[in-house]
C-alpha cells in the first residue's frame, strides 16, 4: 500500500516537473528565438534580388550567389546524364554486340544443329532444327565458348558418337556475313574435321539461311534439300526434315545417275568427297553470294558428286 | 505572380520567422540567403489565394523547412562562398546566444522542427503533422524524444554549472 501511494505521488511529482520543464522550456525558447531577427542587410538583398528577377529593375546591390550555383548544379546534372546516356549506349551496344550472331556454323547429321557466332568468335546462339538436333542442344553446355572449343566438344560428346557411326555422313555449313571472319572460321572448321572421314564442309550463304529457317530446315539441311529439289522436284522439306544427312546424299547420287554408289565406296570417297568440296566453297567464294549464283554452286556440287565418284573408282 | 508590394510585405512579415528555421538548420549565412530568395520567390509565383494569414504562415514555414531540406541534401552543392561574402559574414552572421538554442541546435534535425514548431510557432500535433507531411504518431514521438533529450541535455549543463 505505501509503495503504491510513493509511486502515485513520485508519479505526480514527475508529472508537475514535466509540466513545469514543459513551460520553462516553451518560455525559454520563446525568449531566445524571439532574439533572432533576420537582419535588415538579409532583407534588403532577398527585396532587390526578387526585384532584378522578376520585376526587371536593375539594383545596384550585388549579384545573387545561388544563381550561380543553381547554374553550377545544371551543368553538372547535364554533364552526370550525358556520361550516364553513354554509359547505357556502351553497355546496350555492346552486349548487342556481343550477343548478335554474326556467323552461323551449320551441324547436320541427322540430329541438326545451328551455333551462331557473334564477332569474337563465341558461341551465342545454339538451336536445335528438328527433334534429335533440339536434345543434343539441351545437353550441350556450350554457349559463349570458343567455336573451336565447342567443336571439339561437340565432336568428343558421347551422344555424338552414336550419330557418327561409320556409313553416318556429317556435314559443317558455314555462313557468314564477314568474309574475314568466314573464312576464318572455315578454316578453322576444315582443319578441325580433316582427320575425320566422314565430315564434309561447306559453305552457305546469310540469304539462303533465312530461306531455310523460313522453311524450318537448318540451312546445312537445306543446302542438301536444294541439290536434292534440282533433281527431284516432287520433294518438300518436311520430306527431309527427319531424313539423315547419309540418307539425303545417297539419294542425291541415286538421283544423279551414279549408280556405283553404294555404303561402302561412299565410305571410302569421303575423304575425296570433302576435298573436293573444299574446291567448291572457294568457287562459291570467288563468286559472290548472290542467288543466282547458289544455283550454280548446285550445279556445280552435282558434277562434283559425279566426279568424287569417279575419282574412287 | 503577386506584385512588388506584396512580396515586400511578405518579406517584412516573415522574415523573421524564415529567418529561424534557417538558424535552426543552417550554419551558413550565405545559405540563408539562398534559402531567403527561394522562399520568397515561391512566393511570388504562388498565386492561389490563402485562406488566411494563418494558412499563408503555414505555408511559408512548409516551404522554408523543404527548402533547407533541399539545401542540405543536394551534397554536390557549391561549396564556394566569394571574398567579400566572408568579410560580411564575419559582421553579421549572429550565433545562437542562449545554451538553450545550443541544445536545441545540438539535436538531431529531425527534432529541430517539431520543437521549433510546438514550443515557438504554437502548433499542435496534427497541425505538425500536417505542415511536416507526416504521420500524426510520429510527430507526438518525435515530441517525446526531443523534449528528453533536451531535458537531460540541459540538466547535465546545469550540473556541470
Amino acid at each position: 500500500m505505501h509503495r503504491d501511494r510513493d509511486r502515485n505521488i513520485n508519479e505526480t511529482l514527475n508529472k508537475d516537473l514535466n509540466k513545469n520543464f514543459d513551460q520553462d522550456l516553451e518560455n525559454n525558447l520563446k525568449n531566445a528565438f524571439d532574439q533572432i531577427h533576420a537582419e535588415e542587410v538579409l532583407k534588403q538583398h532577398t527585396k532587390s534580388a526578387l526585384a532584378r528577377e522578376l520585376y526587371g529593375n536593375e539594383s545596384p546591390h550585388r549579384k545573387r550567389t545561388s544563381r550561380a550555383s543553381a547554374s553550377g548544379m545544371t551543368v553538372f546534372r547535364r554533364v552526370a546524364a550525358m556520361a550516364a546516356c553513354l554509359i547505357a549506349l556502351i553497355f546496350i551496344g555492346g552486349s548487342w554486340m556481343f550477343l548478335t550472331p554474326t556467323a552461323f556454323i551449320s551441324i547436320d547429321i541427322n540430329p541438326s544443329l545451328e551455333l551462331g557466332i557473334n564477332r569474337f568468335n563465341r558461341i551465342v546462339t545454339v538451336e536445335g532444327c528438328n527433334e534429335d538436333g533440339e536434345a543434343l542442344a539441351d545437353s550441350l553446355n556450350i554457349r559463349f565458348m570458343n567455336y573451336s572449343d565447342a567443336l571439339d566438344e561437340i565432336l568428343g560428346t558421347e551422344g555424338m558418337e552414336g550419330y557418327l557411326s561409320p556409313d553416318a555422313l556429317m556435314t559443317l555449313t558455314v555462313a557468314g556475313d564477314s568474309e574475314t571472319q568466314y573464312n576464318e572460321i572455315m578454316e578453322h572448321v576444315e582443319s578441325c574435321t580433316a582427320d575425320h572421314e566422314n565430315i564434309q564442309c561447306h559453305s552457305g550463304d546469310m540469304d539462303e539461311m533465312h530461306e531455310a529457317h523460313e522453311s524450318g530446315l537448318s540451312f546445312g539441311k537445306y543446302r542438301a534439300y536444294l541439290i536434292l529439289k534440282e533433281l527431284d522436284p516432287s520433294c518438300t522439306p518436311n520430306d527431309v526434315r527427319d531424313m539423315t544427312m547419309r540418307e539425303i546424299y545417297d539419294l542425291i547420287d541415286s538421283y544423279s545417275g551414279n549408280n556405283g554408289t553404294d555404303a561402302s565406296t561412299a565410305g571410302g570417297n569421303n575423304a575425296a568427297d570433302s576435298n573436293a568440296s573444299d574446291g567448291s566453297t572457294d568457287e562459291n567464294e570467288h563468286s559472290g553470294n548472290s542467288d543466282s549464283d547458289n544455283s550454280g554452286n548446285r550445279h556445280h556440287y552435282g558434277g562434283e558428286s559425279q566426279g568424287s565418284g569417279h575419282h574412287g573408282h | 505572380m503577386r506584385s512588388e508590394e506584396e512580396a515586400s510585405r511578405a518579406i517584412d512579415l516573415y522574415a523573421d520567422t524564415v529567418r529561424r528555421i534557417c538558424m535552426i538548420h543552417l550554419k551558413n549565412y550565405a545559405d540563408t540567403e539562398d534559402i531567403f530568395q527561394t522562399v520568397f520567390l515561391k512566393y511570388v509565383l504562388h498565386t492561389a489565394p490563402f485562406d488566411s494569414q494563418e494558412h499563408e504562415k503555414a505555408w511559408i514555414i512548409r516551404v522554408t523547412i523543404n527548402a533547407c531540406r533541399d539545401l542540405l541534401r543536394n551534397v554536390f552543392r557549391n561549396r564556394t562562398v566569394s571574398l567579400d561574402q566572408l568579410i560580411e559574414k564575419s559582421q553579421e552572421l549572429s550565433e545562437p546566444g542562449s545554451e538553450l538554442l545550443e541544445a536545441v541546435l545540438s539535436l538531431p534535425w529531425k527534432y529541430r522542427d517539431v520543437i521549433y514548431l510546438h514550443y515557438y510557432e504554437g502548433y499542435s500535433a496534427p497541425e505538425i503533422s500536417r505542415i511536416l507531411n507526416r504521420n500524426v504518431n510520429t510527430v507526438y514521438t518525435l515530441l517525446t524524444r526531443a523534449r528528453k533529450l533536451l531535458k537531460n541535455r540541459l540538466e547535465g549543463v546545469t550540473e556541470d554549472a
